[in-house]
Formats: structure tokens, C-alpha cells, sequence
């Protein structure tokens, strides 16, 4: 009988887990409310997918780059938005409960542009970008596990084929616009 | 008694916290036009700055950018260039900055247009920790706080690398130094 009521027990927890893993993969809500509205491009691009891309990349930095991302989410509004200003407050606020850092937050007018990251020693987890103007409104989520390194091949590789094809690729530095 | 304790112990926390907010009187002035839409307000944290110091590239710019950025702590503008009281948002900065903590650097009075630069030094190790901006016109307000140990003969780079309202008048500091 004791046994029994063990196993019981486990078995109620094996849903419960599944249910905390499944809401850990929620990104922070806004994502899975507004996937289905109308107006929504809502994409969800599994890692597998990914993976499978990586196969007909040509450079082998852009390979490990592709290699390295995880799920990846993309909710765009072009028509006007249904998010309110209280989804975007909660929205942070999750983020925030969940480790992620806000690195860049521009507001101007209306308009508003974020970017969040984790990072755990030195390996970018997640990347989320969200944006908002008076028409547009957009919030791209990537997982993955992106090393500094990954990036600064990346970078060096594009710099090599800037300098054997000048012109076709922006030489300038990169600059950051409010 | 417990009851007694407990109302203690809460104005002890509260305490500390009203003393925490009025040492931070400029975030107080960020945070009460942070959602102000004449305002555009530009929020970039420390981590990106520690993200870029680590992207390596030969491209020369890309690495004086890095050399300046490196042990920067943070950057946060508020700026508007169509207030009506640009000159009166200018004055209520300046009666809420702790003079006794920050040293002038720059003033500038050119017609109706104030420009005043001031940097805070860590008192240990005479390192620059702060650098205040502010920029007052009957039609404009800047007020720019850059974070981190600052080198002053490397800043004014800044503003050729970052698209930020307001940055270029950190030119002035390497005309001052010229």
C-alpha cells in the first residue's frame, strides 16, 4: 500500500515537472498570448532547423554560428499592435525574474527599442530583441550558446571577404543609433 | 514586542532606502522623464560595453573604440530638442546635482545654449568614475552620464562612434584639452 502511495506521489510529479519546464520555455508570455492573433507573423524556428541550415552554409565560422543557436522566435506585428503597455511592463519584469539583462533600451517618442541577453561564463544563453512604434511591433527571442569567439571569427572572416570583394559588404565600423 | 520590533526594523529599512534614493539624485532625474515622450532616453548597460571590449578586428576604428570603451561602466542620456523650457529643465538639473561631489571640467555659454561638463573622481585611486553632460537651450536638454573608469584623452572618440543625441558636445572636452 505504502509502495503504492509512492508511486502515486511520483507520478503526480512527473506532470508537475513537465508543466514548470514547459512554462520555463514561455517566452515571458507575450509570445504564446499574441501568437494567434490576427495580424500576427509569428514564427518558431525549432534549433533542429537550424542544425539542418548549418548543412548548406558555405564559410565553416557561419556553420559553428548556426550550430550554436537554439530555438528561436519571431512575433511581429506590421498593422498597429494589440500589446499593451502592460503586457510590456509584465514583459520586463519577467525578463528580468529570469536573469536577462537589458544591454541596450532606447525610447523615443512612442517608439522603443530593447535588447536583453543572458550570459552565463562567457557563453551568450539568449538573446531577446524587442521593438515597438506606432505600427510595428516586434519581439525576436533567440536561444542558443554563442561564444565571443564564434563572433570574433565571424567578424574576421567577413573583414577578410570585405577585403577580397571591396564594396560588396560595409567596411565601417558598427555604430549604435538612438 | 514582537509587533514592536518588527515596526522597528521595517523604519530601519526604510530608512536606508530614503537615504540609498536621495544619494542618487541624477538617476532620480532619469527616472522621473524616463517615460516622458518628449523625451528620447538611451539606457546602454555595462555588459555591452564588456561585449564589445571583446569582439577583436583589424579594422583600426573598431579597435580605438574597444581600447575607449573597455572599462566603461554604463551610459544613460536624456535628451529633447523640441522642449519649450529646455533652459528651466537645464536649471532643475543643476540644483539637483551634489556639487561637493563632481568638479567642473567644461562650460560653455555660446548665445542661449549652456553646455557643462563634470567628472567625479574615485577618491582612492584619483580614477575618473563619472562624467556628467549637460546641455541647456531655450529648445534643448541633454543630460549624459557615462559610467566606468573614464580616460579624458580617449572619450571625445565616442562621439564619432556612438549615434546618440547629444554625445558630440563631448568634443568639447578634447578642445578644452587642446
Amino acid at each position: 500500500m505504502r509502495t503504492f502511495i509512492e508511486f502515486k506521489r511520483i507520478l503526480l510529479l512527473i506532470p508537475a515537472l513537465l508543466c514548470a519546464s514547459f512554462a520555463h520555455t514561455q517566452d515571458a508570455g507575450l509570445f504564446w498570448k499574441y501568437k494567434s492573433y490576427d495580424g500576427a507573423i509569428a514564427l518558431r524556428i525549432p534549433g533542429a532547423v537550424s542544425v539542418i541550415g548549418s548543412l548548406f552554409a558555405r564559410e565553416p565560422e557561419e556553420r559553428m554560428l548556426l550550430r550554436r543557436m537554439g530555438t528561436t522566435r519571431v512575433l511581429i506585428f506590421e498593422d498597429g499592435s494589440p500589446v499593451t503597455a502592460r503586457d510590456r511592463e509584465r514583459f520586463n519584469s519577467r525578463a528580468r525574474h529570469r536573469k536577462l539583462e537589458e544591454i541596450i533600451a532606447v525610447r523615443s517618442g512612442k517608439d522603443r527599442f530593447q535588447i536583453m541577453a543572458k550570459e552565463r561564463k562567457g557563453v551568450l544563453r539568449k538573446l531577446v530583441i524587442f521593438f515597438h512604434a506606432e505600427e510595428v511591433t516586434g519581439l525576436i527571442s533567440v536561444r542558443g550558446r554563442f561564444r565571443l569567439d564564434d563572433l570574433n571569427r565571424l567578424i574576421r572572416k567577413a573583414e577578410e571577404w570585405t577585403d577580397e570583394k571591396p564594396g560588396k559588404l560595409p567596411a565601417s565600423m558598427p555604430v549604435i543609433r538612438a | 514586542m514582537k509587533i514592536r520590533l518588527s515596526l522597528m526594523g521595517m523604519l530601519v529599512f526604510a530608512a536606508a532606502f530614503s537615504l540609498r534614493a536621495q544619494n542618487d539624485a541624477i538617476s532620480r532625474f532619469f527616472n522621473q522623464y524616463a517615460e516622458d515622450e518628449r523625451f528620447t532616453v538611451v539606457y546602454v548597460a555595462p555588459k555591452l560595453f564588456s561585449m564589445i571590449s571583446k569582439v577583436s578586428s583589424d579594422d583600426e576604428e573598431w579597435n580605438q573604440m574597444r581600447d575607449i570603451v573597455k572599462d566603461l561602466g554604463g551610459l544613460r542620456v536624456l535628451a529633447a530638442d523640441s522642449v519649450l523650457n529646455g533652459l528651466e529643465l537645464y536649471n532643475d538639473a543643476i540644483s539637483k546635482i551634489p556639487v561637493k561631489e563632481y568638479e567642473e571640467l567644461v562650460t560653455v555659454r555660446d548665445g542661449d545654449e549652456h553646455v557643462r561638463i563634470w567628472t567625479r573622481e574615485n577618491q582612492t585611486d584619483t580614477v575618473i568614475e563619472e562624467l556628467l553632460l549637460l546641455v541647456g537651450a531655450p529648445d534643448e536638454f541633454v543630460m549624459l552620464s557615462l559610467m566606468g573608469k573614464i580616460d579624458l584623452a580617449k572619450i571625445s572618440g565616442l562621439s564619432g562612434s556612438l549615434d546618440v543625441e547629444g554625445i558630440e558636445h563631448l568634443d568639447k572636452i578634447k578642445k578644452k584639452q587642446e
